[in-house]
């Protein structure tokens, strides 16, 4: 069960209108290394993790993955909703505007859409946690990869925020992974 | 959204984000004495401003959706991304 907050995370704040960069960091909504299957990872390896305090921590980055998700839609919304014809052309927004008109959608920055291929399952905490480590990295390296790109002094300072975050949910997921571990080696009966 | 009403949003995300943070580090750090205690620090200032915010403004969860008996506020107050 999730209750929903009328909240957003981090404050949003986009100095104008830039098509352009709604198309980048849309790659950070329905990306792979982005936030939906961030969440979508996370959320779906509670069912097989081991212990209670590994699910509890898998329920709770998947769940503030769900508010960076958000985060990122606000931001895209706020970059689009005024753009008239001429800034669609300019920020090369148009081919996404010809099937999704302003709208969001599960997609790359190449348009390619989101696809459950991007996450794994394996039903092995020690494989899941490895991999839940490399896409908080993925993710980082994407913000790092935005940052560069991003002139709007409001955005970079969101982004510096996710990223920050990328970088604290690597260290619990590398503080769960040796838990686990321990928590093998005691059960092992010789 | 009045300067007073952003102030308190502000205000909540700040208590809210300690929560985030501290809640994921105690999941991995189960008898940390000086986080619980920040922990609970927290959640004690959230439930109080999350209160104030939802009788002084809107609801900001359904369960605080009960600030008027003439209509429903959730269903009137705006989102976030519309503020």
């Amino acid at each position: 069960m999730w209750i929903y907050e009328k909240k957003l995370q981090y404050p949003v704040k986009v100095s104008s209108t830039n098509p352009r960069l709604a198309k980048l960091l849309i790659s950070q909504y329905g990306g792979p290394d982005g936030e939906l299957s961030a969440a979508l990872r996370y959320l779906n390896q509670r069912f097989t993790m081991p212990t209670n305090n590994t699910k509890a921590l898998v329920t709770d980055i998947g769940t503030e993955e769900l508010a960076h998700l958000e985060i990122i839609a606000t931001m895209c919304y706020k970059l689009t909703k005024d753009a008239d014809r001429d800034q669609l052309f300019a920020g090369n927004f148009d081919p996404s505007f010809i099937e999704h008109g302003k709208a969001l959608y599960y997609q790359d920055a190449n348009g390619n859409p989101w696809t459950a291929a991007y996450i794994q399952a394996k039903d092995d905490p020690i494989t899941d946690l490895t991999e839940d480590m490399a896409a908080e990295q993925k993710a980082r390296t994407t913000y790092n990869h935005l940052l560069d790109l991003t002139d709007d002094p409001g955005v970079i300072d969101t982004l510096r925020f996710l990223r920050e975050r990328e970088i604290v949910h690597y260290q619990r997921f590398g503080e769960a992974l040796v838990q686990v571990e321990d928590h093998y080696a005691c059960k092992k009966v010789f | 959204m009045t300067a007073e009403q952003a102030a308190m949003m502000l205000k909540l995300q700040q208590v809210g984000m300690t929560m985030d943070d501290l809640r994921e580090y105690l999941d991995t750090h189960l008898y940390d004495q000086y986080a619980l205690e920040r922990f609970n620090m927290a959640a004690a200032e959230y439930a109080a401003l999350q209160e104030e915010y939802s009788r002084t403004y809107s609801p900001l969860t359904w369960h605080d959706a009960c600030n008027s008996d003439s209509e429903w506020n959730w269903g009137l107050s705006d989102f976030p991304w519309d503020y």
